[in-house]
């Protein structure tokens, strides 16, 4: 089928047979959006990079626990060691830690810096090379990705206050009385008779008296309650920005490592009740293969919800900035998709779509395999992650890059 | 940078020592959310977020004594506007109030002191 091909998806049959689990008002959370961060800066970049999802993902929170964890690319000199999943938070290793009020506020640097995490991933692949006698010898090939992510809250902090936090202002309240305590009580006491005095100047100090006695009783507890990052509660714009380069290091040899792969995403987004958008630039270079494959993506994505529903739309270009020798993919491509989400359950939606992808014809594509599409579980409108490489010259290759897979698993080596 | 005030105001409520129930009125200011407490002479009666009315017993039972409703309030919703306090003891009211900014928050404290109605 030709890449310009739209193609109907239809959930006729999942409909029919699920639909009885859906109702228009099952109680959605507001950020249950379906499928808001697919078309997203990665939060491990170096995962991402190198198709890994790991199980276990070691994250040092002290410098010790960091140090360790590095120390593993020293053993018996500079290594590169197997399966490793970092990611770590330098400015949360690092700085000393800071009340709420200060937290909330924003600025460009400190928000840089405070968001910022790292994130690094060591991998294995296994290949086959001639051994000049008819046959074959297994080679190992190690590959090593650093990722850098760091985002920006846009919008100011919003305030509200959840039931335990009114409960904690009443006990502030208390706690902050004047006549909480005997002797608070009989200084309140006297100064209120005071006041009652015709002398204009013993009400005038008794008055300002009450008013040190409050200042001293005063807390600063108040300052960190109902206030919600809006970053935390998925409200708001936020602005993500991340990188990631990947190594590889032939025959294990640590000498031998050239470079091999890098990707670069920057998104804005933004989470209201009941909508979201997003709008994403990336860029990845792929040098598997001894040239580089360059291509970018830029992209939007819009979700309506109510209630169990809503409705998406999504539309991504793609252009070729440099292709691989050989290459036959169109240097502009989009993506186009309409999508109509129902939420069955927790994290369960039923989706139909409606769409053309960069290219129909492309094995695992989307929107190629029949008319009749639809899913249950993930939305199904997924834009293309960096793994997913530019359109193939044929249709039925396999991806220049490793499929995702844990540390451990990971056996299908890059083209080399 | 939200601001916190501090604020104590006071009254003088004389009460007839065969009234049979003496009751505060405690009015938290909207949109703010609010916590109180209500102590007399120094003990808990009552606290609570919303506004409420809180039956302190006869006249005589609080005759002499000091009510304190000590409360702190804070502007939530994204909107300037006033944090205040009324506390009302029949036909006596006294009232705290301060133009907040969204994030702000005070502490008041209303004094009443009730004495034996002649």
């Amino acid at each position: 089928m030709r890449g310009d091909r739209w193609l109907v998806g239809f959930a006729l049959a999942g409909a029919l047979g699920t639909s009885r689990f859906a109702r228009a008002d099952d109680p959605v959370a507001p950020e249950a959006l379906p499928d808001f961060d697919k078309i997203r800066t990665p939060d491990s970049p170096a995962f991402m990079l190198l198709g890994l999802s790991p199980t276990q993902i070691e994250r040092p929170t002290t410098p010790k626990e960091l140090t360790v964890v590095l120390s593993k690319f020293a053993s018996e000199g500079l290594t590169i060691p197997d399966s490793l999943a970092v990611e770590f938070a330098p400015y949360a290793i690092l700085a000393r830690a800071q009340d709420p009020a200060e937290y909330l506020k924003l600025g460009f640097l400190r928000d840089a810096a405070r968001n910022a995490t790292i994130s690094i991933a060591t991998t294995t692949s296994s290949r086959d090379v001639d051994d000049g006698m008819g046959g074959t010898i297994a080679r190992s090939d190690d590959h090593l990705s650093i990722g850098a992510r760091t985002m920006w809250r846009l919008s100011a902090p919003v305030h509200g206050c959840d039931e335990a936090e009114l409960e904690t202002m009443a006990a502030i309240a208390q706690e902050e009385a004047l006549t909480g305590t005997k002797s608070g009580l009989e200084v309140t006491r006297r100064l209120l008779q005071i006041q009652t005095s015709t002398d204009a100047d013993a009400r005038r100090f008794a008055a300002e008296a009450l008013e040190l006695l409050k200042g001293d009783k005063v807390t600063d507890k108040l300052a960190a309650l109902c206030v919600k990052d809006r970053g935390v509660v998925n409200q708001g714009a936020l602005l993500e920005v991340a990188a990631a380069a990947s190594f590889a290091f032939p025959d294990q040899k640590l000498d031998a490592g050239r470079y091999e792969l890098a990707s670069g995403w920057i998104d804005l987004a933004y989470q209201g009740k009941g909508k979201s958008a997003v709008a994403l630039a990336r860029i990845r270079d792929d040098k598997t293969s001894g040239v580089h494959d360059l291509f970018s993506d830029v992209g939007v994505r819009a979700i309506l919800a109510k209630d169990a529903y809503a409705a998406s739309a999504e539309l991504l270009w793609r252009h070729a900035l440099q292709r691989a020798d050989g290459s036959t993919a169109a240097i502009n491509t989009y993506r186009a998709a309409l999508a109509l989400d129902v939420h069955l359950t927790d994290g369960t939606w039923l989706t139909i779509s409606f769409g053309r992808d960069f290219a129909a014809g492309d094995a695992g594509s989307l929107f190629s395999i029949a008319n009749l599409k639809w899913g249950i579980g993930d939305p199904k409108i997924v834009a293309p992650t960096a793994t997913t490489p530019p359109p193939a010259a044929d249709p039925a290759a396999p991806p220049a890059t490793p499929e995702p897979a844990t540390p451990a698993a990971a056996s299908t080596p890059p083209t080399t | 940078m939200p601001t916190q005030t501090t604020k104590t105001a006071s009254m003088i409520c004389p009460v007839p020592t065969d009234q049979a129930h003496v009751v505060a009125t405690i009015t938290p200011g909207d949109p703010a959310a609010s916590g109180w407490s209500a102590l007399l002479e120094g003990v808990f009666v009552k606290g609570g977020n919303a506004g409420a009315s809180v039956d302190l017993g006869s006249g005589a039972t609080v005759a002499n004594k000091l009510l304190e409703i000590s409360a702190v309030l804070k502007e939530t919703d994204g909107k300037t506007a006033p944090l205040s306090l009324m506390v009302a003891v029949g036909d006596k009211t006294v009232a705290l109030s301060t133009a907040a900014a969204p994030g702000d928050s005070a502490s008041y404290s209303i004094l009443v002191l009730f004495t034996e109605a002649a």
